[in-house]
């Protein structure tokens, strides 16, 4: 298979310009592997700063409202407030490896800035953050928070003003920069070999979900579903299963982002995935409630699961995630990130429709804290 | 079949002048002004044209190309549109068309189908921005197949080994890069573009042409120096209103008639 594809998807569409860059990432990526004491560094990282490893609970309240076995993987507890500080971490500490001077990255939701600046003051390396204007708008207290951490954040003000044009801006600046600067892509998607690295540093998630399961259940789901919108979370807990082929992966994405089950195959910020696009090829734009999932294209990792049937790809509205959120603080006192309330609708949806001895693990992929204001407008509290 | 890069080139080192390259957007502000701001162009005495097809999200380009991009693409142009204006713009010129577009256009388009209508159309060389050679593969056959010119970008970032693998799946001539970074208007031209292009003249067979970052005629004057075979300018024409279109082309014109 074609280096940097996963089926027939992925790739390396850049400028000719950046290809030098990734190459080099690529290279000091497979010797950082390698490497014990950088891989011990993570280890101590991810569970003495970060807080790993997350809880696998058992939500009983819903459990007993669905008619089936439901549990949360607790990714809202990791420090930061969501999956991205795994990722954030893991490349933050190869950028130090390859003594780059400067991280850039870009941010939907503000979960993966917020992650990056984090990890920027804790290894010590400036930080400058790409975030569109609409997302700087609501999710205001991430922005706050990446500031607080020292991070520059450039309010970006061209096209639809959210993610798609956040990445757009972070990879001009990567072309210009990228002999000092280090990209540090925030999920599964643009050139190779992002994708790769995104999933290796989330994979975490899966590995240690089948062990937990395993545990309190003594086997393996029957489904995991998580939400999609680059796709890192998904890819994160789905990896540990992929080759337990009776266990049932969903990937839920916002109806109107929802890139796997409206788009078609194109090419969009480095990688050839399922993108929504018109029939000349331009790029649609999304819209979602939630920042993270409001992005018209998806990892390539994701659309090569699709076509091979691997996984399936289901859309949630606005209003129905906007239900799951409230229901999941209701229920079981947990608020949710409005990305992760996609997946627990998708979970909602399958109430007494499946055998009451499934098991049905939904990634919680972060935490409400950034969504209350939003939420406080819309619910008019 | 003539080709008609060639042809200009050898006409122009007889001059032992760099050919004057505009670059309009294709459909900017809409088609109809579109064709009538490239008609300046050709009446100004352009000796190449460059042309781009809008795309949504354009990477490799700064705020002037961008926002043209936007204004086209809301004014509803196709890709069909832009082929029609290429054909229109053949019948009143003979001189050579490149396009410059990205990846995705061509794909959704189909490769095979793009790049004969692209012939039938009259252009002569096609530059992708996102695709670099580890994906240039099934465009350039197609270029192959049908005389169009896959043009490639070199810069600063560019080792001579790269440009040995470049060279296999490159024609008509080099797009080099006279800044990192993406298209817009510089201060000043960077000494690094001077020895690149040194270090090219020495190890490449192909014509150069130096594109991004030039928009005064000062700019013209010190590139004239390094012998290249063609200047683009793109960003300050773009950005510049109809009405004084024909002042500002004759005043690059100037530039590069003077010695």
């Amino acid at each position: 298979m074609k280096k940097g594809y996963f089926g027939n998807y992925g790739g390396i569409f850049v400028n000719e310009m950046l290809v030098p860059a990734l190459q080099e990432v690529e290279k000091a990526f497979a010797a950082f592997k390698k490497d014990q004491q950088q891989k011990q560094r993570l280890k101590d990282l991810l569970q003495n700063f970060a807080g790993r490893p997350t809880p696998l609970f058992y939500a009983e309240n819903l459990s007993r409202k669905f008619g089936f076995k439901l549990y949360l993987k607790r990714e809202d507890l990791l420090h930061g407030g969501a999956h991205k500080t795994n990722n954030a971490l893991g490349q933050a500490l190869l950028a130090k490896y390859m003594g780059k001077k400067e991280i850039i990255a870009e941010t939907g939701a503000g979960q993966h800035g917020f992650a990056t600046a984090l990890s920027g003051a804790l290894l010590g390396i400036p930080v400058k953050i790409f975030m569109g204007a609409k997302d700087v708008e609501r999710q205001h207290a991430n922005v706050l928070r990446m500031k607080l951490c020292g991070a520059e954040v450039i309010s970006v003000q061209n096209g639809s003003k959210t993610l798609k044009d956040a990445i757009n801006e972070a990879l001009r600046y990567y072309v210009a920069h990228n002999q000092d600067a280090y990209y540090l892509f925030g999920t599964v998607a643009g050139p190779h070999p992002f994708p790769s690295i995104v999933r290796y540093f989330q994979k975490v998630i899966g590995e240690e979900t089948k062990k937990q399961i395993l545990a309190q259940t003594g086997k393996l789901p029957n489904k995991i579903i998580a939400c999609v919108g680059g796709g890192s979370n998904a890819i994160g807990i789905f990896s540990a299963f992929i080759k337990d082929s009776k266990v049932e992966l969903i990937g839920v994405e916002a109806a109107q982002g929802a890139s796997l089950e409206k788009g078609k195959p194109g090419i969009l910020h480095g990688s050839l995935s399922y993108v929504l696009q018109n029939s000349d090829g331009q790029i649609i734009e999304s819209q979602s409630i939630s920042a993270g999932l409001d992005y018209p294209g998806v990892g390539p990792e994701h659309s090569a699961l699709k076509d091979q049937k691997r996984a399936s790809y289901v859309p949630i509205t606005d209003q129905e995630a906007l239900d799951a959120f409230q229901l999941l603080a209701k229920e079981e006192g947990i608020i949710p990130a409005l990305e992760s309330s996609h997946a627990l609708a998708y979970a909602k949806k399958l109430a007494g429709k499946i055998p009451a001895d499934s098991v049905v693990i939904v990634n919680l992929s972060g935490r409400g804290d950034k969504d209350l204001n939003q939420i406080a407008n819309i619910l008019k509290f | 079949m003539i080709d008609r890069y060639a042809q200009t080139f050898k006409e122009l080192q007889n001059k032992k002048k760099p050919a004057f390259c505009p670059f309009a957007v294709l459909g900017h502000p809409n088609k109809n002004e579109s064709f009538k701001r490239i008609q300046e162009y050709i009446k100004a005495g352009a000796d190449i044209l460059e042309l781009g097809i809008p795309f949504s999200d354009p990477v490799a380009d700064g705020p002037a190309i961008q926002i043209a991009d936007e204004e086209a693409l809301n004014s509803g142009i196709s890709t069909r549109d832009c082929l029609e204006l290429i054909t229109k713009i053949r019948t009143i010129t003979q001189i050579p068309i490149g396009i410059l577009c990205y990846g995705n256009i061509v794909l959704q388009y189909g490769i095979k189908k793009f790049y004969k209508d692209l012939k039938n159309a009259g252009a002569d060389s096609i530059l992708i921005a996102d695709i670099p050679l580890e994906e240039i593969a099934p465009f350039h056959q197609a270029a192959k197949q049908n005389g169009i010119h896959q043009v490639m970008i070199v810069s600063e970032n560019t080792t001579l080994n790269r440009l040995k693998k470049l060279e296999k799946f490159s024609s008509g001539f080099y797009y080099v890069v006279s800044t990192m970074g993406v298209t817009g208007e510089r201060k000043n031209l960077n000494d690094n573009v001077k020895k690149l292009i040194r270090k090219l003249q020495k190890h490449s067979l192909l014509p150069l042409m130096i594109g991004f970052g030039i928009s005064t005629p000062g700019h013209i004057k010190e590139l004239q120096k390094t012998n290249t075979d063609g200047l683009i300018i793109g960003s300050k024409l773009v950005k510049t209103p109809f009405k004084k279109l024909p002042l500002t082309l004759k005043k690059f014109k100037d530039a590069f008639n003077s010695n």
